[in-house]
């Protein structure tokens, strides 16, 4: 019996460089990368050695279908998968319709929800209210105290200590478990669209997405699911810049020397570290060949392989030799039956630290030698951590239905001499690879054919 | 600066109805001020959480969940707003 086949027939995207599928690709195409001076509050609390990072852009998040009181009990990385689902399932052409008003709970038409599937990847997930439900724990009983009157507290302390005051939300949320929780980037999708089948969180940091990716073809090609919803989402712009300093204490940050549009170079010699996005989400609508072509259903390209592996060596640094990411790459190309030589297009993880792009690089030429076209997203959209690998399987998605490469920005002095896309390009494009690596030193890397018959 | 202006008890009792039917995602059918929020309205113990955090939202101001927890009617809900109105708590 023949393997079932696995089509992307939706994507929904959210990143630093657009709130929508088509503005990211659109500015990923045009190279406009998202680069912009961290916020002057966060100084307040700390000295950084990197001062750029990328922000997302305003996102209606109303619009897209989150009620303002939804949005009290739901941390913003869920939000992000929200708008990238809900981008995703219109775009696949599947319609909703709600069943549950108090809620929030929808179903969609012409599908069976319990062969419907999510797989979502994230890193810190609802980091950020971890940290704002920490402040309102600590600070609601000092506040009461400051009200009435501290004059013995020196006056730059004090102003440190209004700032703080200022920002705490009016209550400890009493939603923060399910906040916080990982799984709340995948629970918060199936209950909206009544998805009954496996739900399952990666939380692999920054091969989450991928690992998603990968999650879903399987359940799909193992005929648990016929449709499933995958992908990743995350969001660390806490108001303190206490994430960020995480990276930055841990000296894995771009450092800005002249222009801050320069900082982030992926696989440039002059590179110094990657550039920390405030987050994202893509979301795709993987179905079954037959299934998504039953209903007419679009197709943007066809997932056929996926590896992985694990370093088993450091939790923040990269196996030197690069032998467990070749590992995962070489599995998923197996995955898909075909030979590293027939691989036209490689979406790289590309950080933009030293250690990353050395090793991926000589992964990349260790496996492919100087033949397909390779890129990095991040070098446009920053490091959106969790997220990263779907917005990477997604613009691989859409290279392969546009027969497009996007340009490496920054990209002067090639750290190897592989067939880096310098700028955006036409190609002929059938088969491509989107690969990650993560902290903790898990490997991914998925495999996609240019939809076809 | 004017004075500050107290909203009208009706005021408050649609704003604190819009609440309600928000936070239950109740129709727009009529809402009687006896309607028993759990046994009438169907609201649980999150949507009892979801109504206090609401309520701030719309009047700008902290609601003890404590003194929430005994509210057990529309009408109670607009007394109790009114009331916290009334002692410059809420606007």
């Amino acid at each position: 019996m023949s393997r079932r086949r696995v089509a992307v027939t939706g994507i929904g995207m959210v990143s630093p460089v657009g709130a929508s599928a088509a503005q990211c690709w659109d500015a990923c195409l045009a190279g406009r990368a998202a680069v912009t001076p961290i916020p002057d509050q966060w100084q307040r609390w700390s000295g950084f050695q990197s001062t750029v990072w990328a922000p997302l852009p305003t996102v209606d998040f109303e619009a897209a279908g989150i009620s303002p009181l939804e949005a009290l009990r739901l941390d913003r990385a869920a939000m992000l998968a929200l708008v990238a689902a809900g981008e995703a399932l219109a775009d696949a052409g599947l319609e909703a319709s709600r069943v549950d008003a108090k809620r929030g709970i929808w179903r969609l038409l012409g599908i069976d929800c319990e062969r419907a599937g999510v797989f979502m990847g994230t890193g810190g997930c609802g980091i950020t209210t971890l940290i704002e439900s920490q402040n309102s724990h600590l600070l609601t009983s000092v506040q009461s105290l400051a009200s009435r009157g501290t004059p013995e507290i020196p006056d730059p302390a004090s102003e440190a200590l209004d700032t703080l005051l200022a920002s705490l939300p009016k209550r400890f949320n009493p939603f923060a478990v399910s906040m916080i929780m990982s799984n709340a980037v995948s629970a918060t999708l199936g209950i909206r669209y009544s998805l009954r089948g496996p739900n399952a969180t990666c939380a692999l940091a920054c091969a989450a997405g991928t690992a998603a990716v990968g999650l879903a073809l399987r359940s799909i090609r193992r005929g648990d699911t016929d449709m499933a919803l995958c992908g990743g989402a995350e969001f660390v712009g806490d108001p303190f810049g206490s994430v960020f300093r995480a990276f930055d204490t841990a000296r894995t940050l771009a450092s800005v020397v002249d222009r801050p549009e320069t900082a982030n170079r992926p696989f440039d010699h002059g590179r110094t570290g990657f550039l920390l996005a405030e987050g994202g989400a893509a979301v795709l609508v993987c179905e079954e060949w037959e299934h998504a072509r039953r209903r007419g259903a679009p197709m943007y390209a066809e997932i056929v392989g996926y590896g992985e592996s694990f370093d088993a060596y450091s939790m923040m640094i990269m196996e030197p030799t690069g032998q467990q990411l070749s590992r995962a790459v070489g599995s998923a190309i197996a995955d898909a039956g075909i030979d590293a030589g027939d691989v036209d297009y490689v979406n790289a993880h590309g950080t933009g630290t030293v250690v990353n792009d050395n090793v991926e690089a000589a992964v990349i030429e260790g496996l492919f030698g100087s033949r397909p076209l390779v890129n990095a997203t991040k070098s446009l959209t920053g490091h959106c951590m969790g997220a990263s690998g779907a917005i990477e399987a997604a613009i691989t998605a859409l290279s392969l239905r546009d027969q497009k490469v996007h340009g490496c920005v920054n990209l002067d002095d090639p750290v190897r001499p592989l067939n880096f896309a310098r700028r955006s390009t036409d190609a002929e494009l059938v088969w491509a690879v989107s690969q990650s690596a993560a902290f903790g030193g898990h490997n991914a890397a998925v495999v996609m054919r240019q939809a076809g018959p | 600066m004017s004075d500050p202006v107290s909203p009208s008890s009706a005021g408050v009792a649609a704003r604190v109805e819009a609440v309600i039917r928000d936070v239950l995602g109740l129709e727009s059918d009529a809402l009687p001020a006896t309607s028993r929020l759990r046994e009438d309205l169907g609201a649980d113990s999150v949507d009892a959480v979801m109504l206090v955090m609401a309520l701030e939202r719309e009047f700008k101001g902290k609601i003890s969940q404590e003194e929430a927890a005994e509210l057990s009617t529309v009408e109670e809900v607009v007394d109790y707003v009114s009331l916290r109105i009334g002692e410059q708590g809420l606007s």
